[in-house]
């Protein structure tokens, strides 16, 4: 190597923009992930707050029907593809080079445009609300997240711009799970083998093989509704010959292992805060990575019981009724190995394992209305009511934000040096999960007394229930302005974290972060450290 | 910038293009049934 390009390697970071805009540093990279995801957290916050205070009160409030369901729509988008997906891809930035030894990503220009291609989606997102508002604009994208056909057919332009926008998310999900896929394969320090790698490397193994076997689906499926809109075929349109079902197959092939895209991250989180702050291994390494490849492997054939009722045959709902109640078997093996790496533990209770537990309680509930929502004739049922809104909300704020929080709360002090405040942390853990399950809970009562969803208005008989869910969301969004303050705080300053803030970090796991000073240097493991 | 050498790279470009051509392939399937469409 040149000593010219030696010694460029070695300069610090740049300074101004040009640090930010053509970063090619993991570290860098991962915290502008982590704050857009932060933006983007408030953006989809503040259209689940409109539709909580319309929902406060039967009748109409504040919102028209088109207006509340494209808020709906933004909401479920915005929450899935810019504040959980780009989070965890950050913490995914941050920690897998460090932990498994490697200088950086493998491929860092690729991470970059990963990254910057994001804010055009967003900008894409914000586009599809407003044109729909705008005169001309046609009717507003009021089809929920799922973009069903024929109704997503007929929309107005508002569809176009959310097409796009999945479109330039889906390119930028695959080339940042490519780049990741790459580095645990190929950038793994000498001695760094399989088995030793940390559960979240393995976690984002699987998170982005899968990204990369279903966004293209997704990319298609889209592409397909685009052509039915605007180029005179008639994949999804009945009176053409084509199957509006069809479209349901793709978005949900798509749409079920989407789910464990953004639970495995977050189990990953688990797996290095539960043995740490329990001062243990984690029981059964192995087979709980075992069970995350059986998770992954059945999450991709069980599409279609989100489709229960659009009249398949009795065998094939019978099969994926089945398949989709075997995956309680993965799950529960997690969920025990979390619960027995704590058994007769040293623990302590700060806030990354408070959220830990809470994960544990929460998620576990959503397991059990999984596996009613999984068997057909009480499916039947359940479809389409709020008992389905409770469920995956139960599901993905603690399995995927909680468990974001809890990895926050975990790196914050590696991240920036600093220890966050763990009063201020313990206050914001109690908030927002009392909040959230005043929230969420009470719409498994509403549910099964049969409130629809993705409707504006609702019967009297149904007001209590929503009364306490608005009011249990209001605190639950407002619990994060805490959240961000908690962050600015640590990031300016703070008690001065150890290289190693956590006493039982690194218990049975090769897993170099914590080797490194907290904030790490901009350039990390130049030359590879050998593991033993 | 990382210190990965040019065998590192070729390898890390190689793995990343059999990722891409999955990726690729995968989405395919639609446009194979466009093709289809359009042709009848």
């Amino acid at each position: 190597m040149s000593t010219v390009a030696h010694e460029a390697h070695h300069h610090g970071p740049p300074t101004g923009w040009k640090r930010w805009v053509f970063s090619t540093n993991h570290k860098d990279i991962g915290t502008m992930y982590l704050i857009f995801a932060l933006v983007m957290l408030f953006l989809g916050g503040a259209s689940a707050m409109f539709l909580r205070a319309e929902l406060f009160e039967p009748g109409l409030q504040i919102l028209d029907p088109d207006l509340y369901n494209n808020l709906l729509t933004n909401h479920a988008l915005v929450m899935v593809f810019g504040v959980v997906m780009p989070a965890a891809a950050g913490m995914a930035n941050w920690m897998i080079p460090m932990m498994i030894g490697a200088p950086d990503m493998a491929l860092p220009r690729l991470n970059n445009l990963s990254f910057w291609l994001l804010p055009f989606a967003a900008l894409m997102l914000v586009l599809s609300t407003i044109a729909g508002q705008l005169p001309g604009g046609g009717t507003p994208v009021n089809t929920g997240w799922t973009l069903y056909p024929p109704l997503s057919v007929q929309t107005g332009m508002g569809m176009d711009f959310a097409i796009f926008a999945i479109h330039i998310l889906g390119m930028s999900s695959i080339m940042a799970a490519i780049n990741i896929v790459t580095t645990i394969v190929n950038m793994r320090a000498p001695g760094m083998t399989w088995f030793k790698l940390p559960l979240f490397v393995w976690a984002w193994m699987l998170t982005g093989l899968l990204l990369i076997m279903i966004m293209p689906v997704l990319a298609g499926g889209v592409t397909m509704l685009l052509f039915d809109r605007h180029f005179g075929t008639a994949f999804f349109d009945a009176a053409g010959g084509g199957d509006p079902v069809l479209f349901q197959h793709l978005f949900w092939f798509f749409g079920h292992p989407e789910v464990y895209v953004l639970l495995l991250p977050s189990i990953g989180v688990l797996g290095m805060v539960v043995p740490t702050f329990s001062r243990k291994p984690l029981f059964a390494y192995k087979p709980l990575v075992y069970s995350m490849f059986f998770l992954t492997a059945l999450g991709m054939v069980v599409w279609a019981h989100h489709q229960y009722t659009v009249g398949m045959s009795q065998t094939v709902t019978t099969y994926f009724m089945i398949g989709t109640i075997l995956i309680s078997i993965p799950v529960g093996y997690m969920l025990f190995s979390f619960i027995f790496t704590m058994w007769r533990g040293s623990m302590t209770f700060e806030t990354p394992m408070l959220f830990a537990v809470a994960i544990i309680l929460m998620f576990s509930f959503a397991g059990v209305t999984g596996v009613m929502l999984a068997v057909v004739p009480a499916d039947l049922q359940y479809q389409d009511t709020y008992f389905v809104v409770a469920h995956f909300h139960y599901a993905l704020i603690p399995g995927a934000l909680f468990g974001l929080y809890a990895g926050v709360f975990y790196w914050l002090p590696k991240w920036t040096g600093h220890m966050y405040d763990e009063k201020l942390g313990k206050i914001f853990f109690w908030w927002t999960t009392i909040a959230f399950n005043v929230t969420f809970f009470v719409q498994h009562f509403s549910g099964l007394a049969g409130m629809p969803r993705r409707i504006i208005d609702y019967s009297p008989q149904f007001v209590e229930f929503n009364e306490i869910s608005s009011i249990g969301a209001f605190a639950f969004g407002l619990s994060h302005l805490l959240f961000l303050w908690i962050i600015i705080k640590t990031v300016r300053g703070g008690e001065k974290a150890a290289d190693k803030p956590w006493d039982g970090a690194q218990v049975g796991t090769a897993g170099l972060e914590w080797t490194l000073p907290s904030p790490p240097p901009f350039h990390s493991f130049t030359q590879p450290p050998v593991i033993k | 910038m990382s210190e990965m050498t040019p065998e590192q790279k070729k390898a890390n470009v190689r793995l990343a293009l059999v990722l891409g051509a999955i990726a690729l392939l995968i989405a395919c399937w639609p446009v194979y049934m466009l093709r289809h469409a359009v042709t009848g």
